[in-house]
């Protein structure tokens, strides 16, 4: 296979692009995504202050290695889970990414906020992802929040976005449907919340890193086996293998033909979202899930 | 054969009567969108290469499963 844009052999293949690319315009088109991505949703201005979430895998680093490249001045935020063995293989990779890169990075333990994850899981009679994945939304709102940041990005991959749309469609969430889109504008006590990676795949994230000598964590969560998630990504890796670009249409032409639909729905019907009593993060009862959270594993 | 060494399994496998990376993908019951193909001097293969026999390859698996 033979590079799309310059004829050289090709070290990529994206059939969804119907292109194959040598590594220096394979790292052009990721570029250019990321530039496209920005632009179209008005995700960053001059002067934004970004704090970007750094899990360690290869889709934040790979942000985070973008927006700099690109000429922000990205701060990374590590929640570090408390999850032995595995947050410190995440925690070791983004401390000897930001080092390298000279990226500000901060880091928040879950365990001295009373959340340790594998204190959660001892305490939830359901699967730990979906809490693990609200406490990380939360502190990362608290730490952009409590400290200036106009934008919190986070590393969502296409595959991540599309999958998330076709799980929210299946169960016809509305109120998750209203936010499945590259850009949540700050409202209620939330952070403007930024996705500039929703164009590409984590396969183009994965060929991005190695390109650009990026060396994350591989390792998969411990706890994430059997996480009903992963079922709707292999859905739609099976739909984009028959039908190449299926997965950007489906999810650009929710956001252009159904996703106002639900916001209109949400500000009419939606439940109205009020100050949590205890530490006022946005919620629709009067103490939020994180805290309730907090009082179950207290054992209050 | 093809010998192939598989993240983040950190495992030998080998792969019979392949002559290209799709051969070994098939073998393997992997898929080219959810892997990177690594040659013995560090550069990405695409599927469509061809591979000698004893050939050393890396397969990393990309797909975040959490």
């Amino acid at each position: 296979m033979k590079c799309s844009r310059c004829g050289q052999n090709a070290v990529v293949a994206l059939p969804s692009h119907h292109a194959g690319f040598c590594g220096p315009c394979f790292l052009l088109f990721y570029e250019k995504q990321v530039r496209r991505a920005i632009k179209a949703h008005r995700m960053l201005a001059p002067g934004d202050c970004v704090l970007v979430a750094l899990s360690g895998g290869k889709d934040s680093l790979a942000l985070a290695h973008q927006l700099k490249n690109l000429g922000y001045k990205p701060h990374g935020l590590h929640v570090d889970l408390g999850i032995p063995d595995s947050s410190l293989k995440a925690r070791e990779k983004v401390e000897g990414f930001c080092a390298a890169e000279g990226i500000p990075l901060h880091i928040t333990e879950a365990r001295e906020e009373g959340l340790s994850i594998p204190e959660v899981k001892k305490n939830v009679h359901r699967p730990v992802c979906s809490v693990c994945g609200k406490i990380k939304r939360y502190l990362f709102n608290k730490f952009a929040r409590n400290n200036g940041y106009t934008a919190l990005a986070t590393g969502h991959n296409l595959d991540d976005e599309a999958a998330r749309l076709l799980a929210n469609t299946v169960r016809w969430d509305t109120s998750f449907l209203r936010d499945v889109g590259p850009v949540l504008e700050a409202r209620h006590g939330f952070a403007r919340r930024i996705r500039p990676l929703y164009r590409l795949t984590e396969f183009e994230n994965a060929n991005y890193c190695f390109l650009s000598n990026i060396e994350y964590n591989m390792y998969p969560c411990p706890y994430s086996h059997g996480a009903s998630f992963n079922v709707y990504k292999d859905l739609m890796h099976r739909l984009e293998r028959s039908q190449p670009g299926k997965k950007i249409s489906f999810y650009e032409s929710f956001q252009k033909q159904a996703r106002p639909c639900f916001v209109r729905c949400e500000e009419e019907k939606g439940l109205s979202l009020t100050p949590c009593r205890k530490c006022a993060y946005p919620t629709s009862e009067e103490v939020c899930g994180v805290c309730r959270l907090k009082e179950t594993i207290q054992g209050k | 054969m093809i010998h192939v060494f598989l993240e983040p399994e950190t495992e030998w496998v080998t792969a019979q009567k392949c002559k290209s990376v799709h051969g070994v993908l098939n073998r393997l019951q992997l898929k080219a969108d959810q892997v990177l193909v690594i040659d013995e001097k560090d550069c990405l293969l695409t599927p469509d290469r061809l591979l000698s026999p004893g050939t050393k390859i890396k397969i990393r698996k990309v797909g975040s499963r959490g």
